[in-house]
């Protein structure tokens, strides 16, 4: 039984206790198809009260960013989410409370060096490279059309 | 109604794929998150997501590979009206409601509320 | 040549005790051992690093009145905790007047602060020392893992954080200093403590059950019935050694963790040419799911078979399936509690006459872990064992 460390590295992966893949994926598909079903819910809400389609694509998300955020402050989201997993995970609410939830987290620390300078510590990433893969889209886009 | 049903089977199989890495890969949500961005913007400029957001509506744009779509769309939009500032302006004009709107409920968050332990 | 098993030649003993814990650890499968908790995890305190810091104090503050001992009755006071520069334990020992040290070995670090408390006074220099630690799951959290409310899922070979404090104070006799109102205070040690401020405590007490702690046991709060008492001795020590075996997925903490408990088991076993069978129990800290079947594996392997008599903190402290913590607990609260709480009670009624205390550390940070460095593990072992005193 002795071994040397990458053995002993694929020996603790193999005996790990595994995640049930089948029921969390049946859970990530109901709520995350759910989350999309009332963000579809206030697409046509919006549409039905004449707001313009440019508005009503802005305010969905801005919609659920709120709910989200909401839920976070309430302390519920993180529960809803120990149980959907990447279901409320991928859809903007994950966003929502990557945002949030640091927020709240470094309120101590104040409101400058805490919340002000942590806010990001989790959503960071995501904006920063979403920006960095649409300005290389755009430089592509660019030099495609002018040429 | 099957406007509803694609964006339930749309979202959730996206929501599916993220629940795989993350069960079956050592990647971290926050690596997902941003795979699915970057893959949202490759996709709208490869031309394979429009069709989706076509026919699934929200169960393509909630997700953050429609974040990735907005992205992409917002460059489209601002290359063709101001030249190449567009490049730099589209992005994140596009994504500004989104973005703005979770700074500002988040900061409205921390006035009001505070974490309690998990359960 | 290295040093082995240490042998403690006046065998000083564990005179008194006390633990706080949250709310998750009260209802866990030990909670009646628990006699003081607090439903919010709180403490009375604005931030969670205060109320890691508090529970501290009112560990120490515990153990003191539990045997009507003042701080002054203490020579030295060795106490860490998991956040950074060890402030839980700076903070929250500050108003005592007593030397301190500040020890650090991860999850292990209580058996790191009572083998150092031990050694100094069997060697004389000290009559009477403390060891405390602590851990708070929102701070471990905040500091290790994400912000409390973020949405994550934990992976299944993760451990869970306690929320707990315990404080022992080990001398070089059995007695302890019995001052009038040892029995009073008792009753509202939560509350009293000289050397902290007299601000009233959220902390709730259980008072039919009591902790079991140090003299009260063995004096008036027994009756008369029994003419002797067993009380904890620190027998032999081993100091454990940094074991690397090349885990780098801080969610398995406990596979990262056990080749450091196999060692060190391994070296006392060889050593003492002792077998497992012959201890009552042998306790490890923290090791939870994962690490213990790791444990106990590689040790048969090794032809010391301690599957009868092995115990692990971390699986002890939660009921895995109804409290959702996946691959049980850890934190240096953890084996600490449990130690402070059930393994200490035991000796005392006599339940548990000799065992090993095996605290399992593993020694990494945020910034270990993103540089993609692997997990160091320790595992420090005590020998405690009940000694008969006739009153």
């Amino acid at each position: 039984m002795e071994m040397n460390d990458s053995d002993y590295k694929k020996y603790a992966e193999r005996r790990a206790a595994k995640s049930n893949l089948p029921a969390d994926c049946a859970k990530a598909f109901l709520v995350g198809g759910l989350i999309c079903c009332i963000g579809q819910g206030f697409y046509d809400l919006y549409t039905a009260l004449d707001i313009s389609e440019d508005n009503v694509k802005a305010l969905v998300p801005v919609t659920l960013i709120f709910i989200a955020s909401l839920l976070t402050g309430l302390n519920v989201f993180d529960n809803i989410a120990k149980f959907a997993g990447a279901g409320t995970l991928v859809p903007i609410t994950g966003f929502s409370n990557a945002v949030t939830s640091p927020a709240l987290d470094t309120k101590a620390e104040g409101f400058i060096l805490g919340v002000g300078a942590k806010i990001f510590t989790v959503a960071g990433p995501v904006i920063l490279y979403g920006t960095l893969a649409s300005v290389i889209y755009g430089i592509v886009l660019y030099f495609i059309e002018t040429r | 109604m099957i406007d509803y049903i694609w964006a339930f089977v749309v979202g959730g199989l996206l929501c599916v794929v993220a629940q795989v890495l993350i069960d079956k890969t050592k990647l971290t949500p926050a690596r997902i998150l941003v795979i699915y961005v970057m893959a949202g913007v490759l996709l709208t400029g490869i031309g394979l997501y429009e069709p989706l957001v076509d026919l699934a509506g929200c169960g393509a744009t909630v997700p953050l590979t429609g974040f990735g779509y907005s992205l992409a769309k917002g460059v489209e939009k601002a290359i063709e009206e101001r030249g190449a500032v567009g490049i730099l302006t589209g992005g994140l004009t596009a994504t500004s409601a989104g973005i703005a709107a979770a700074i500002v409920f988040a900061w409205l968050a921390a006035i009001c509320f505070k974490g309690k332990p998990k359960d | 040549m290295q040093k082995g098993i240490i042998r403690l030649d006046n065998q000083p003993y564990i005179i008194a005790s006390g633990a706080v814990v949250g709310k998750k650890e009260h209802d866990g499968p030990l909670g009646r051992h628990f006699a003081a908790f607090d439903e919010t995890d709180t403490f009375g305190m604005p931030t969670w690093e205060q109320s890691e810091s508090e529970m501290q104090r009112l560990a120490l503050n515990r153990a003191l009145d539990s045997s009507g001992m003042k701080i002054h009755d203490i020579d030295a006071i060795f106490a860490g905790d998991l956040i950074n520069q060890c402030t839980s334990s700076g903070y929250g020992l500050a108003n005592f007047d007593a030397p301190f040290f500040g020890v650090f070995g991860a999850c292990s670090t209580i058996a790191e602060a009572l083998i150092l408390a031990s050694l100094l006074v069997d060697s004389g220099k000290f009559e009477r020392t403390a060891a405390v630690t602590s851990s708070h799951n929102c701070t471990a959290e905040r500091q290790f893992r994400s912000p409390i409310e973020y949405g994550g899922q934990r992976a299944p070979t993760a451990q869970w954080t306690v929320t707990g404090s315990a404080a022992f104070v080990v001398g070089s006799k059995p007695n302890c200093v019995k001052s009038g109102e040892a029995a009073d205070s008792k009753m509202s040690c939560v509350q009293s403590g000289e050397a902290a401020d007299s601000k009233t405590s959220c902390v709730q007490s259980d008072r039919t059950s009591d902790g079991g702690t140090g003299c009260n046991q063995s004096g008036e709060a027994t009756g008369s019935k029994a003419d002797h008492v067993y009380i904890p001795r620190i027998i032999e020590v081993l100091p454990g050694r940094v074991t690397d075996k090349g885990i780098n997925d801080a969610a398995n903490m406990g596979a990262a963790m056990a080749p450091a408990a196999v060692d060190t088991l391994s070296r006392y076993f060889d050593e003492s040419r002792l077998a497992p069978d012959e201890f009552s129990a042998i306790f490890t800290g923290d090791l939870g799911y994962e690490g213990s079947g790791i444990l106990v594996d590689f040790l048969r392997a090794r032809g010391i078979d301690i599957g009868k008599v092995h115990r692990d903190c971390g699986l002890m402290i939660y009921d895995r399936e109804r409290q959702d913590v996946h691959a049980g607990g850890s934190g240096c609260g953890c084996s600490a509690c449990v130690l402070q709480g059930y393994i200490l009670d035991e000796l005392r009624k006599g339940r548990l006459r000799d065992l090993l205390f095996v605290a399992t550390g593993a020694m990494m940070n945020q910034a270990s872990l993103q540089q993609g460095l692997t997990i160091p593990g320790i595992a420090h072992l005590v020998r405690i064992s009940a000694s008969e005193v006739t009153k």
